[in-house]
């Protein structure tokens, strides 16, 4: 009987068609190198999802900032990190802790933007890490024993660090870095894997005689921002590596960077071997809202106008989705997943913005969506089976007062304030929808009351899970959105769910520990939100022994 | 004590509305505490009947460990004493138990030198800038020596320290390296191939090592100019006598 869920992965056709799905393990961050989140297991569906039930659960300890993590699972161990940079090896079977390890942090240093650690990197025998002080660290995937670590820069002096999960591709790590709203220079770094040698660094904005660089009005590409806090994808077909490029700083004042400034709020893609650009898109020209192409970029095939297209979907912070060719850059849909959005009126044709609504200096301005984004950088997922992608989104907005700045290496270069607020005619909200990719229509919707905030995993059972600021785990019916099943676990939700199989039983593991930037928000709007419980544990579920 | 009573009285006499702005453009950004302290990712301030103390010590200082910096030498006495008289009056606090604080920023020195401090921490050059392997003033990575001293820019270009030997790695690995920490089973060495350097464990079986390390430290600081390396020696000397 235990057999029975691996011979199932293997002849599910609709996922052999393309790569892009999860099966015993979950090898990366977002699944696969595809990021779509999904899971070809099948054990655990629609129709017996009822009567899943905890197996284990582990605590970190660690619980400042919530358990952000997304946890990787390779030959049934599980990796997860958490947010002041120790590791856990645990077995994903029943959550015994193998090993640990402490990144030792640097004593009384400022931690910019918070503790917190989406996760790890597992693959040519060692577990890889970004901390909180801009350095990369490679431990031995058996036994936890660091080998080797390098620092990124100085995190006191760029005002910058490393939370993303790192990317591994072939013999070289990739890692992204925060900092966008400081007065710096964002780039995107690849270390060999396994010396730590640098490989190469591809500077989020050109320097002087580089294309592009002209985007810039006078020295602000020195401080202009472009973070890249979020993990990429690979194509390995293409060999190309997909990366989000983040806002411009100062972040609401624009008239100290003339131009289109290039590369933030750009979807990058670069040669895996040299980290030279191949092609970029750029979402948002002169960005002035903090509306960040930072999340995650999902790579799937669709046929669209009668032809198979190789594909890239990435949602913004704005709360519009881009639909890119992914061998060349060039738009192929867009739309909006959010109804309360006016800081444009919306795409033409091209995918260029129509109708930007900039806040004027010294003028509060009233923006939808929140600085917390029409979404937050917990993942959409995507099924090959209903064609359709799985996303949060929340409706909430702000008071935006835009202020010239002047920028101070390292320190936080903003450009403004801003003052959250309730949409007009209603309190603000949030729902997690099926959305067809192409054409922009929204199949269902789930309503929350608090903005949903974790990411979302689908699989060939025909189920969507995801989590809530209340500590509810849940899941939804594939096909209709219609809620199936809920546990509470004690704390609200800001990681990523994740399935995997050991021994022929299929597991289903969620963080839950609630904290984060955007969750500090909350208050503002919804002051009982002050009084949400942190943690930071992980729970793993799966049908009763026999019941399957 | 009477000069800072004087000050204290002072710092109360700056209009509240202030003391607001200088919230908004500092405390308030970004995700901080938010809009007049209703919370942001910091905690919220409102209501929370501080003692001022508190308020001067944090405000000034910050808190070690977290993402609250000091302020006591980014914003100048009258800015940093009207921010602490506004958080300690929207949390509710007793103004007229606020003691005062110092503010300023760094003190100014010589042109030669602040160049040189740029220079040594240059974020254009990306890991080809000293502060890779030098920490100054806070900042960098612990790499090489402190490189406050009586330098010039000869001593610069020809700076080597003697620790720096070749280990061979199994199989066939060979880098110039410097020893960090020995224990019995590994040794923890900065690999200084290339930039920025690697500190690796390496197991001792797996390790050897040899003299005619391939290094040389004109060769890492061969993208700055004579003239460049002029300042950042004025740097150097300056800060070995601060």
């Amino acid at each position: 009987m235990k057999a029975a869920v691996a011979l199932t992965v293997m002849t599910a056709p609709a996922v052999l068609a393309q790569s892009g799905a999860t099966a015993e393990d979950w090898p990366h961050y977002g699944g696969t190198y595809h990021a779509w989140r999904y899971s070809a297991l099948d054990q655990v569906k629609a129709a017996n999802v009822a009567r899943l039930s905890p197996v284990w659960a582990f605590q970190t300890g660690d619980y400042e900032g919530g358990l952000q993590a997304t946890p990787i699972v390779a030959g049934g161990v599980m990796y997860v990190s958490t947010s002041r940079n120790n590791i856990y090896a645990l077995d994903a079977a029943t959550g015994r802790e193998i090993w640990k390890y402490s990144y030792n942090l640097p004593k009384g240093f400022t931690i910019f933007y918070g503790s917190w650690n989406r996760g790890v990197a597992v693959g040519r025998g060692k577990v890889f890490m970004g901390t909180l002080d801009n350095s990369v660290v490679a431990v031995d995937q058996k036994t936890g024993r660091e080998l080797w670590r390098v620092n990124v820069e100085d995190s006191q002096q760029c005002g910058c660090n490393i939370t993303a999960a790192p990317l591994l591709v072939k013999d070289k790590v990739v890692v992204g870095v925060t900092g966008g709203d400081s007065a710096h220079r964002g780039y995107i770094t690849a270390f060999n894997a396994d010396t730590g040698r640098l490989a190469w660094r591809f500077w989020t904005i050109p320097g002087p005689g580089e294309p592009g660089h002209d985007s810039w009005s006078g020295d602000s590409w020195k401080s202009g921002g472009g973070s890249s806090w979020m993990t990429g994808s690979y194509d390995p077909e293409l060999d190309l590596i997909y990366w989000s490029v983040g806002n411009p700083a100062a972040d609401f004042y624009g008239g100290s960077r003339k131009g289109d400034n290039l590369y933030t709020d750009s979807v990058v893609a670069l040669h895996a071997d040299s980290g030279k650009l191949a092609w970029h898109h750029q979402q948002i020209p002169h960005d002035v809202w903090d509306f960040d192409t930072a999340y995650e970029n999902i790579l799937f095939d669709a046929t669209v106008k009668g032809q198979t297209r190789k594909l890239l979907l990435n949602v913004n912070k704005g709360g519009v989705t881009f639909v890119v060719d992914r061998t060349n850059g060039r738009f192929v849909a867009g739309h909006t997943i959010v109804k309360h959005i006016n800081w444009i009126a919306g795409l033409d044709e091209n995918g260029k913005l129509v109708g930007r609504n900039e806040p004027p200096a010294g003028v509060k301005t009233f923006i939808c969506p929140a600085i917390g984004g029409g979404r937050s950088w917990n993942q959409a997922a995507y099924s090959p089976v209903t064609k359709w992608y799985y996303t949060t989104a929340i409706e909430w907005c702000q008071d935006v007062l835009s202020a010239p700045e002047d920028p101070v290496e390292g320190r936080v270069y903003f450009g403004g304030s801003f003052e959250m607020r309730h949409p007009k005619g209603e309190r603000a909200y949030s729902h997690l929808d099926a959305i067809d990719p192409v054409s922009g229509r929204k199949i269902w919707t789930y309503r929350s009351k608090y903005p949903l905030l974790a990411s979302v995993l689908a699989t060939a059972g025909n189920v969507v899970f995801s989590g809530d600021p209340e500590g509810w785990f849940f899941a939804l019916d594939a096909g209709t959105g219609r809620k199936l099943w809920q546990f509470q676990t004690g704390s609200g939700h800001r990681g990523s769910a994740i399935t995997y199989a050991v021994n022929g039983r299929q597991y289903v593991a969620t963080p839950s520990g609630f904290g984060s930037a955007v969750f500090g928000l909350f208050a503002q709007l919804w002051p009982e939100a002050e009084h949400f419980r942190g943690g930071s544990m992980i729970w793993a579920f799966a049908l009763p022994e026999g019941s399957r | 004590m009477r000069g800072l009573a004087l000050l204290a009285c002072w710092a109360l006499a700056i209009p509240a509305q202030d003391g607001a702005e200088v919230f908004r453009a500092t405390c308030a950004q970004g995700y901080c505490h938010g809009a007049a302290g209703t919370q942001g990712r910091a905690p919220r301030l409102i209501g929370r009947n501080y003692d001022p103390a508190f308020v001067v010590k944090v405000v000034s200082e910050g808190v070690p460990n977290t993402g609250m910096p000091g302020f006591r030498n980014s914003l100048d006495t009258a800015r940093l004493n009207a921010v602490i008289a506004y958080v300690v009056r929207i949390s509710g606090g007793d103004l007229s138990k606020l003691p005062a604080a110092a503010g300023g920023s760094a003190p100014s020195v010589p042109a030669d030198v602040k160049r040189g401090r740029e220079l040594f921490q240059d974020a254009v050059r990306g890991f080809q800038r000293c502060n890779t392997c030098h920490v100054m003033e806070g900042m960098g990575t612990p790499v090489g020596p402190n490189a406050a001293g009586s330098h010039d820019v000869e001593s610069i270009r020809n700076g080597k320290p003697a620790a720096v030997r070749r280990a061979i790695v199994k199989p066939g690995d060979s880098f110039a390296a410097l020893t960090v920490e020995t224990k019995q089973d590994w040794v923890k060495l900065y690999d200084l191939s290339a930039l920025p350097p690697v500190l690796r464990t390496l197991r001792k079986a797996d390790l050897s090592f040899a003299d005619g390390a391939d290094w040389r430290h004109s060769k890492v600081v061969a993208n700055y100019t004579d003239a460049e390396l002029a300042s950042i020696a004025a740097y150097l000397r300056w800060a070995a006598s601060h």
